[in-house]
């Protein structure tokens, strides 16, 4: 720790990371505080750059790029590979002629991701603010999740399921029931979840006016996802560009108006519930046994673009098709990348035990933006 | 909080949800993408798997004659299941078991058979256009 003099108040500066207990990947930021209060703040990002946007025009042909794009995150996997995969369909000018039951398939992917990642997140969350027992409750709930996903396409969370034209593997009828039920368990604990983020008053009292973020000031630094949503934009790239089916099932935008971190927390508790409605929406669209991938002849062609909701906010793909195997420019704008421009002046004024709950509760995924 | 209180104190006395894996045995779901096998009888060696391979793991050397090899990665591997999709006649089955990646005392020298692989199939490739060119000119 360092005194320096910031608008000639002598400062404490704080380094937080690169590594650090509340985060769960390498970010660094430095805090000049004034008896604990944060005054300014300094963020670098990009320390787990690997050069994915650049390997893809190079390396890989774009039949493997949902696989590689994949690894982007551990997390929101399926997002990058949908958001990907349906880029590239656009650009060789198949995306009309993909299968319902390739959507369907595709949603119920996405849709669990969205369900471990809330899961997550809101774990992570309560265990900064201290509160270790719904932490290991939460992840304990978010078991179940990953052994439906593991039930359904082998692997946990890296899903691998999606390929351009189509989806890898079907569910079959005895796995579609076994999902039913195991629905049904994860709907209890997302109840248990919101009654603990409604009615507890530890994390209510921590979380309640923390991080406070307008509805205009969503609108002016470009918020996206559950962050937007919980200022009161109602904006869902679900809705709003939409691959699926989202619209036919009557997808709800949860949107609240207190703009807080405990705020924050609702919108993605009640998310969840949407999430479980719309995989059994899926299940129930279509039948096995269907069409579930086309036969790709073409290269991608033209200029594409992809908007996905991923589990954190809009997710966008461009791709520009050169009429080769390999595109010649993809470029990815992750959530995360529009949510950190806010953070340096909602933490102004915050005491600095309140700077890991209210950095939490905006969700940041550090390796999608470093890529 | 008398809620995630009750919650708690029943938590102490249930049974933990994950394994303990090295010691209790783990049973795979259906559809569990575990080690690829090779059946070399059904292979043809129309290379479809190597070129389909996301991360480079499949290699195929054809040496001059008629020996030929099919040598798989597992460390590269991502287990994505595209090459035994990719293959028409069946000779690669993903298993429902997962096999660790290198036993005790094997030793894989990749980059030497990638050497390898890249040189014959630059060969391979040579003798192609040469063909070509032949035909071309007759």
């Amino acid at each position: 720790m360092k005194k320096i003099k910031v608008n000639q108040e002598i400062c404490t500066t704080i380094p937080m990371g690169s590594q650090h207990v509340a985060l769960p990947e390498p970010v660094k930021l430095v805090f000049d505080t004034e008896n604990e209060v944060v005054k300014r703040v300094s963020f670098d990002v990009s320390y787990v750059h690997r050069g994915i946007e650049k390997s893809l025009t190079t390396m890989y042909d774009f039949k493997k790029a949902p696989y590689v794009v994949g690894r982007i995150c551990g997390i929101c996997a399926i997002a990058h590979s949908i958001a990907c995969t349906v880029a590239l369909e656009r650009s060789i000018g198949i995306d009309g002629e993909v299968p319902d039951r390739v959507r369907a398939v595709r949603m119920i992917g996405l849709e669990l991701d969205r369900l471990q990642s809330h899961f997550l997140i809101n774990g992570h969350l309560a265990e900064v603010c201290g509160y270790e027992n719904i932490f290991m409750h939460l992840w304990r709930c978010r078991e179940f999740i990953l052994d439906t996903a593991d039930m359904l396409f082998g692997n946990r969370v890296q899903y691998d399921v999606v390929c351009v034209g189509g989806v890898n593997r079907d569910i079959d009828e005895k796995t579609g029931t076994r999902i039913s039920e195991a629905l049904e368990e994860i709907e209890e604990s997302i109840g248990f979840m919101e009654e603990v983020f409604t009615r507890d008053k530890t994390l209510v009292k921590r979380l309640e006016g923390l991080g406070v973020v307008s509805k205009d000031k969503a609108f002016e630094y470009g918020l996206v996802g559950p962050s937007a949503r919980a200022s009161g934009v109602k904006t869902d790239c679900r809705i709003e560009d939409d691959w699926g089916m989202y619209r036919d099932f009557g997808l709800e935008i949860i949107t609240m108006t207190e703009g807080d971190a405990l705020a924050r927390c609702l919108v993605r508790v009640l998310e969840c519930f949407e999430s479980v409605r719309m995989i059994r929406e899926a299940l129930d669209s279509t039948s096995p046994g269907e069409e579930i991938q086309l036969r790709v002849r073409d290269n991608p062609k033209k200029d594409a673009v992809c908007r996905n909701e991923a589990p954190r906010g809009e997710l966008f793909y461009y791709i520009r098709g050169t009429g080769k195997k390999i595109p010649g420019r993809v470029k990815i704008r992750t959530p995360t990348f529009a949510n950190i421009p806010i953070l340096p002046h909602v933490m102004i004024g915050v005491r600095y035990n309140d700077v890991p709950p209210l950095l939490m509760s905006f969700d940041p995924c550090l390796s999608c933006t470093g890529r | 909080m008398l809620k995630m209180f009750i919650t708690s104190i029943k938590n102490l006395f249930r049974k933990p949800v994950t394994q303990l894996y090295p010691y209790e045995k783990y049973e795979p779901f259906d559809g569990y993408r575990g080690k690829i096998s090779w059946e070399k009888g059904k292979c043809t060696f129309c290379m479809k798997c190597g070129r389909a391979c996301t991360s480079g793991a499949i290699k195929i050397l054809i040496y001059s004659g008629e020996t030929k090899e099919w040598v798989w990665n597992p460390i590269q591997c991502i287990y994505c299941g595209e090459c035994v999709r990719s293959c028409p006649f069946g000779a690669l089955i993903q298993e429902k078991y997962y096999a660790s990646p290198i036993t005790k005392g094997e030793k894989l020298d990749w980059s030497e058979i990638e050497k390898k692989a890249g040189r014959l199939e630059d060969r391979w490739r040579r003798q192609l256009r040469d063909r070509r060119g032949k035909r071309k000119s007759e």
